[in-house]
């Protein structure tokens, strides 16, 4: 009796553990837009993170003084408008008049200098606004003025990079949490209202919300919340998201894979469309190690041995399309120059040639690619192809993002294929990464160097074009990285969604958006 | 002090250096592995001196050994630190993401053992008949099948085709009964099928094993019943290594099925551990190791414990 009496208590007390743990259910209410996204996110503080979900969802909560418009240029959010000294030291922002936060305060000039200061002084952006601004200061509530160190055409684009993005907090806001932003508090059309990790992030109508009258476009103008309730619900796996919007247990799938494309065409209820993406996949040469680093023969072989157009259609299905130049296409300052791609058509002979006369002997180069999106390594298994054709022996390394970012920032490969996702000007595409200040590719170009000077002191727009003319020139001669393809930007929504703009850039935007029976 | 009570005790005291043995390997080899929390953080982004910078507001600027004994102090204190990104107690973490696991693994524990010992004792009752044939058959395929493709093509059939059972969503079974065993039912069968497959040739084995023996024999010889000689002599004394092979399992559930978790977005300590590994967030990767640990050395004191109630001879004292 004894013995069959622990057993029991036993059984008991395990069934109990596992009732008693139970966490809270999701309950709906109202109109709610349900975002199948491909993974949760990892910090509610855009200044502090890079993270590329984080601001998918969170850019739907917090606004920037400026954003990305539909085209990816700059334009006002925040701010009403704008002007610059002669001297083009000083910018002096107004703010749009009685925007609110969702914690209800109003949003002044006090506002812009707190969340200013507060990425300057730490985060992964930190480094680059203190050696931009030189001081930020409150003219009056609704007047910010700030003073450049030295002239800067691409300030404005900075502060509506999507990176790390320089959204606003209300006046002490972090401080007030505690030190650590741990609730976003903003101006955007949704306010937050909870993160369940890996199950949901949940965001809400705020009600307060002061609408801008200006066009819509990319990140600002006129949003409007039209659905009570936004879920953005973490699906890892593509094949889940896509069956997840299939069965209707979501109203829109982000990030799905080029056959859904096909998998879906006429399926009714549902669209699958794919956009070639402003992404795009490049081929970046290692400087500090490795046998690219004095030879541009071997470099310019590699651009002669790459088929572009052979990656689109083994990769992308044909959905994405070649990347002809270092910024992407339909940008303010793409000419015909970046147009006119030298590697846009394979050259093997070319390529064995320059590979003879760069001393090349069979030796064995490792091409380092990120494991995750699947794209990269798929892209680097067609290029391993590619360059066997002309007689290199390369192998692929498949690297999970922490141990591919250590090798990165210690400039520990010979070729690494990454990817640039948008950016709002293209002195940040070309000299982000290239000019002789930044380390991870140890590229020392004193001629490239002087290009990215001019590219930031210029101010007129047919200079600045002059300017990245050049710079893709060079690009294509000394060749510190290879631009190879666009990636298709694969999105699906049901047929009771109305409003959904799928855009380019990948981002989720929750405002327009309605949600029928 | 009962036997038992001493041999519990016991167990429970063995576990510290066990514990502490562990604490340094594991310390060591997080750090040993490539990716630096801090690099991860810039995402690429920062500047040489910004790394320096986060390096040191993170404490990973400090010796290894010192940060070691901190940690320690702070274990035994009943803290095991907090992430490096969201700032969240690892403990909360755990506490949190526990229940969604142990639902899940219980579930197909439950699932394992009510198809897979009747199947392996039929198995072994019918051997070489049809029944038997196809047992085996069906046992192969489950074994060979990886979890993951399994749980996809369950949710094409039960979810899409027969639209019986939600893809993504979670209810605790706590709040809703019945509306959390249905976001349960799928990634529970994915994760059961290995284990029932098991569990099966297991029990198979072990029947066929007694069943030569000379007290099954006997047992016969005295004129028992088929029914009494299979369940109470035959079964029982079958079960030994099953519980043995399932506690294991067991243990390695608990600490995260990671893929299934994954795959049918559930809460759990598995993609927890998914998360901490590919962000290198060092605190909830040190407090996962002892969680795990700790949870192996107790279901392998609780299967000890079982051991002794299927035989007597095992008993204590």
């Amino acid at each position: 009796m004894i013995r069959r009496g622990w057993m029991r208590w036993f059984a008991a007390g395990f069934l109990g553990l596992v009732l008693l743990c139970g966490a809270p259910g999701l309950a709906p209410a109202g109109t709610v837009l349900k975002i199948a996204a491909d993974g949760d996110i990892s910090d509610v503080d855009l200044h502090m993170t890079t993270h590329y979900l984080n601001r998918v969802v969170l850019l739907n909560v917090y606004d920037m003084l400026f954003a990305l418009g539909e085209d990816m240029g700059p334009r006002p959010s925040l701010v009403d408008k704008y002007t610059v000294s002669p001297d083009g030291l000083v910018y002096t922002l107004t703010l749009r008049r009685g925007v609110k936060f969702h914690s209800g305060k109003t949003l002044d000039a006090k506002d812009v200098v707190y969340s200013l200061t507060k990425m300057q002084a730490k985060g992964p952006r930190s480094g680059q606004l203190k050696g931009l601004i030189k001081s930020i200061e409150a003219a009056d509530p609704l007047t910010v003025k700030i003073a450049l160190h030295e002239v800067n055409a691409g300030f404005v684009a900075t502060l509506a990079n999507p990176i790390a993005p320089a959204v606003i907090y209300p006046d002490g806001e972090a401080e007030r949490q505690g030190g650590t932003i741990t609730k976003p508090v903003g101006t955007g059309p949704f306010e937050f209202v909870e993160w369940r990790k890996d199950s949901v992030i949940r965001l809400k109508k705020f009600a307060g919300y002061t609408v801008d009258d200006r066009p819509t476009s990319g990140f600002t103008g006129k949003r409007l919340a039209l659905v009570d309730q936004v879920d953005f619900i973490p699906i890892r796996d593509s094949s889940v998201r896509a069956a997840a919007l299939e069965r209707g247990d979501v109203d829109v799938a982000l990030s799905l894979t080029q056959q859904d494309v096909e998998r879906y065409k006429g399926k009714p209820g549902l669209t699958v469309a794919a956009k070639p993406g402003v992404s795009f996949a490049d081929l970046r040469f290692g400087f500090k190690k490795g046998i690219f680093m004095n030879n541009p023969k071997l470099r310019q072989a590699v651009g002669y041995a790459i088929d572009k157009e052979e990656i689109v259609k083994a990769v992308t299905f044909g959905l994405g399309k070649p990347a002809p130049a270092g910024i992407p296409i339909g940008t303010p300052y793409f000419g015909s120059v970046h147009g006119n791609d030298p590697y846009g058509k394979p050259n093997p002979e070319k390529a064995k040639q320059l590979l003879t006369e760069a001393g090349y002997k069979g030796e064995e180069i490792i091409l380092d690619s990120h494991l995750q999106p699947s794209v990269y390594p798929e892209i680097a298994v067609v290029l391993q192809a590619q360059f066997q054709a002309v007689g290199m022996n390369v192998r692929v390394r498949t690297l999970e993002s922490a141990a591919l970012q250590t090798t990165w920032d210690g400039g520990e490969f010979a070729f690494f294929l990454s990817g640039l996702s948008p950016r709002p000007d293209a002195e940040i595409y070309y000299c982000q990464f290239w000019e002789s200040t930044s380390t991870s590719t140890g590229y020392k170009n004193a001629e490239y160097d002087r290009l990215c000077g001019a590219a930031r002191k210029t101010l007129k727009d047919d200079d600045r074009k002059k300017v990245f003319t050049d710079l893709e020139t060079l690009l294509r001669t000394d060749m510190p990285w290879v631009p190879l393809i666009y990636l298709a930007q694969v999105e699906g929504w049901r047929s009771n969604v109305q409003g959904w703009q799928h855009w380019s850039a990948g981002y989720a935007r929750a405002w327009n958006v309605t949600v029928g029976k | 002090m009962p036997p038992l009570l001493r041999n519990i005790l016991t167990r429970v005291v063995a576990l510290v250096p066990i514990l502490f043995g562990l604490s340094i390997a594991s310390f060591a080899l997080v750090h040993v592995i490539p990716g630096d929390p801090a690099l991860v953080m810039l995402g690429g982004e920062g500047t040489p001196q910004q790394v320096v910078e986060l390096r040191k507001q993170l404490g990973l600027d400090r010796p290894l050994h010192i940060r070691y004994l901190e940690w320690l102090g702070r274990v035994v204190r009943g803290d095991l630190g907090e992430s490096l990104y969201n700032k969240t107690r690892v403990v909360d973490e755990l506490i949190w993401r526990f229940p969604t696991t142990l639902s899940l693994v219980c579930l197909a524990l439950l699932i394992s053992v009510l198809i897979g010992v009747p199947a392996g004792l039929l198995s072994a009752v019918y051997r070489n008949s049809w029944v038997d044939h196809v047992a085996r058959l069906l046992t192969l395929v489950s074994l060979s099948l990886p979890s993951f493709w399994l749980g996809l093509m369950l949710i094409i059939l039960f979810s899409l085709k027969l639209n019986l059972l939600p893809i993504v969503g979670y209810t605790s079974v706590v709040t809703d009964l019945w509306s959390g065993l249905r976001f349960l039912i799928l990634p529970s069968c994915a994760l059961g099928t290995y284990l029932t497959a098991l569990l099966a040739r297991l029990v198979r084995s072990s029947v066929l094993e007694v069943l030569g023996q000379d007290y099954i024999r006997t047992a016969r010889a005295k004129g028992l019943r088929e029914r009494v000689v299979l369940f109470r002599h035959a079964l029982r004394n079958a079960l030994i290594p099953a519980v043995t092979v399932m506690g294991i399992n067991m243990g390695i559930l608990l600490g995260g099925s990671a893929v299934i978790e994954t795959l049918f977005v559930l809460p759990g300590v598995g993609q927890l551990v998914i998360t901490a590994l590919y962000n290198r967030d060092l605190p909830v990767i040190q407090g996962l190791i002892l969680y795990i640990s700790v949870l192996y050395v107790l279901i392998n004191l609780v299967v000890d414990l079982l051991y002794t109630y299927l035989d007597p001879r095992l008993r204590f004292g």
